[in-house]
């Protein structure tokens, strides 16, 4: 039995029905992932929400609480990315988008990962692999390998993900030429990198490594190099977000006139945001042939 | 057989061509004409040596071995090597005189069939120059020469980021500048996947369309189409009164099965669904395309000078060509009625915009309204401006609108040398996305 209206599940579902999770969106900085349980009550600055006052509601609908309005949203990776809860530093969507294109990431694709850390990434291979892939996702931290098998397991993936506790670095990854797609965000990834070649598919399979740091980067790089890997290419990107907004702007006058027609324009501009995130990892992408 | 291939060269800077796998007729490759008749039952990703007599392909066969001596230039140079790192290029004038042989002598020296590597030696025992280089020149000038004289070819499986990193490297304006790291975010934000329903306005190429064709098909559409598989669908809405060219190259260049593009991938004027949306009370269905289809010959399949060739084959020439025409009308049409069928109800999954000569404002709002509720958009443009009124037309009709932008730089990582390319792309373009949602 399928479980809710999770990440790739048929997206047909127009109607909220208990067990959904779903996004309570306030504002985009304002969102809250929920899970629709009869009885229950959900409190926002607007005011409560009954949960069972959401079922049969059309996603998508504004909702009028005693203080304000709300959208019910259904879920995404890319929203539950932006809300999930943290266990570690999570990957975000500029960078999962890159590493999904990159892996060549589609229906059917046979992944392994490490760290699992909070699931940001792996909600979104999942989506992309589903419904006919799977993802091998290892964390050393049982832990958290136990809190994200649950979350899995929640959200009803089960049949399309496999967590295990295991240090991959040490004891690697127990699989052989199974992957299509290997993702390494480990604070020593080269010394995975035999394992990595051990679980790659031949003939085209690809890895990235994430890391944040410029030496992490070198030492992955040269372990690559002596595994043969091929086009080995390091990148970084970061995504500048604009914000719009009305900006009134006033015609300078050299002389002194009386008000004349329109001196001031009102155009909407978008603005750069003053302080974004800088950096998050450099993205090392290779093949296996 | 009939299958695309994506040739690139093993060593040195990466160039790419998109060919077609066939028993005939030659393709172009740095300046090589090859045959790649060779290709058919080769493996993907394999690496091939280029026969200069027979201009075909031969599987290289290379053990681990000699791949990593091929690949591992600064091995090949500790035989080479002086152990003083210190010199550097205050001696070295490019006069073009440090090389003592010329081109003809090289010419000859590859006619005689020499190996790459023997040309390279010969090259090293008459420069000049090679010897007053420091370390890292020296092996920068192995790793051009022998990027420039090697025979091997790697022989790639097309897919939307190859084709993208191709299309991209001969020229950005090519796909509109639409780089990787935008196309990727696209994607992501309409939650492109399989089983779902997807809108595109994509002018580059179809690039953005086979990306979500491989995103809807992926793995499995390579082998059989399971008929019970809902692979989702992909509706690929054009501008132009007929579909320019090359509207399909790169979804051709994803060698997937006919029944599966069948399935999921079908087409649609953007003029003949806004006349189906406001006067669909009074045409029946299959009229919807009596009008715009006096410019269809737009599609240049074949070349007009055919025509003064052969004066004999005419009329069977003609008649060839007024049967490919229906046949095409017909096809058409049957995409025109399944898109329709999949916009009629108006709950699309997604929206995906990349317009190159349009504003895409009056697009966007004319096609959100096929999006169901809660679904997510993305338009791409070249310039921030057409973007700030497409935000402003959404006022009232969609939430966490969003510009960006994204900065995207390559590394060069060598052993003390690490640090961004010298050359980077100034701009990739600019996003929108959001969230349709229902005010009321």
């Amino acid at each position: 039995m399928e479980k809710g209206n999770t990440v790739n599940v048929n997206s047909k579902k127009a109607v909220i029905s208990a067990g959904d999770h779903l996004f309570i969106f306030i504002s985009p900085k304002q969102m809250y992932p929920l899970k629709v349980v009869p009885k229950e009550t959900f409190q926002t600055k607007f005011g409560p929400i009954k949960h069972n006052d959401l079922i049969g509601v059309k996603y998508g609908t504004k909702l009028n609480l005693s203080k304000g309005w709300v959208y019910v949203l259904p879920f995404t990776p890319e929203l539950w990315t932006l809300n999930l809860p943290h266990r570690t530093q999570i990957l975000y969507s500029t960078d999962i988008s890159m590493i999904t294109c990159q892996l060549n990431l589609k229906p059917g694709s046979v992944v392994i990962e490490s760290g699992t850390g909070s699931g940001s990434l792996s909600h979104a291979i999942i989506r992309t692999i589903a419904p006919d892939g799977f993802l091998h996702t290892f964390d050393f931290h049982l832990a958290r390998a136990n809190e994200a098998r649950k979350e899995f397991d929640d959200h009803g993936l089960t049949s399309l993900v496999r967590v295990e506790n295991r240090d991959v670095c040490q004891d690697g990854f127990g699989l052989k030429a199974i992957a299509d797609a290997l993702f390494l965000d480990l604070p020593h990834p080269w010394t995975a990198i035999p394992f990595a070649y051990e679980a790659m598919k031949p003939f085209g399979s690809r890895i990235c490594c994430f890391s944040p740091c410029i030496e992490q980067v070198q030492k992955t790089v040269q372990a690559l190099q002596s595994m043969c890997f091929m086009d080995i290419g390091t990148m970084e990107l970061v995504s500048r977000p604009f914000e719009t907004k009305q900006m009134k702007m006033e015609k300078f006058c050299f002389t002194e006139t009386p008000e004349s027609e329109s001196n001031t324009t009102n155009d909407v501009k978008a603005v750069p945001s003053i302080q974004i995130a800088g950096h998050t990892g450099f993205l090392t992408f290779a093949t296996k042939i | 057989m009939g299958d695309y291939v994506i040739l690139t060269t093993l060593l040195g800077k990466k160039v790419f061509r998109l060919a077609k796998v066939e028993e005939t007729g030659d393709v172009y490759f740095k300046k090589e004409r090859i045959n790649l008749k060779t290709l058919i039952g080769a493996q993907y990703n394999s690496i091939h040596r280029l026969d200069r007599s027979t201009r075909t392909l031969k599987h290289a066969g290379l053990t681990q071995e000699q791949l990593r001596e091929i690949l591992d230039v600064s091995f090949t140079f500790t035989e080479l090597n002086v152990d003083d790192e210190s010199k550097d290029n205050r001696l070295i004038n490019d006069d073009g005189l440090a090389q003592k042989l010329d081109r003809d002598d090289i010419e000859s020296l590859k006619n005689q069939g020499m190996s790459g590597d023997v040309i390279i030696k010969t090259l090293v025992e008459n420069s000049n120059t090679f010897k007053e280089r420091n370390v890292f020149s020296q092996e920068k000038y192995l790793k051009k020469k022998q990027a420039k004289y090697s025979n091997l070819i790697r022989v790639l499986k097309p897919n939307p980021t190859l084709l993208t990193e191709m299309y991209y490297s001969q020229g950005p304006m090519k796909i509109n500048n639409l780089r990787i790291d935008s196309l990727a975010q696209m994607l992501t934000a309409c939650n492109v996947r399989s089983g779902a329903k997807f809108m595109v306005v994509d002018t580059n190429m179809g690039l953005l369309t086979a990306a979500i064709i491989d995103r809807l098909a992926g793995h499995s559409s390579m082998f059989t189409s399971s008929a019970s598989r809902d692979y989702g669908e992909c509706i690929q809405i054009y501008l132009d009164d007929a579909p320019v060219s090359s509207w399909r190259q790169s979804v051709d260049a994803l060698n997937l099965s006919p029944a599966v593009i069948d399935r999921c991938l079908s087409a649609i004027n953007i003029k003949k669904l806004y006349k189906w949306e406001f006067d669909n009370d009074t045409k029946p269905k299959d009229e919807l395309d009596t009008e715009i289809e006096t410019k269809e010959d737009i599609t240049p399949i074949e070349p007009k000078e055919v025509d003064e060739s052969s004066n004999v084959d005419e009329p069977e020439y003609k008649k060839q060509r007024l049967d490919e025409k229906t046949k095409r009308k017909a096809t058409r049409i049957k995409e025109e009625n399944r898109a329709i069928d999949a916009l009629k109800n108006k709950d699309m999954d997604g929206l995906l915009i990349v317009t190159r000569n349009h504003d895409p404002t009056n697009i966007l709002t004319f096609l959100i309204r096929f999006l169901g509720i809660a679904q997510p958009f993305a338009v791409f443009s070249l310039s921030i401006d057409p973007l700030i009124s497409c935000y402003q037309s959404l006022k009232g009709i969609a939430i966490n609108s969003r510009i960006t932008e994204t900065w995207f730089r390559n590394y060069q990582v060598l052993d003390s040398r690490t640090r961004p390319e010298m050359n980077m792309s100034g701009s990739g373009g600019y996003l929108l996305t959001g969230i349709k949602v229902d005010f009321q």
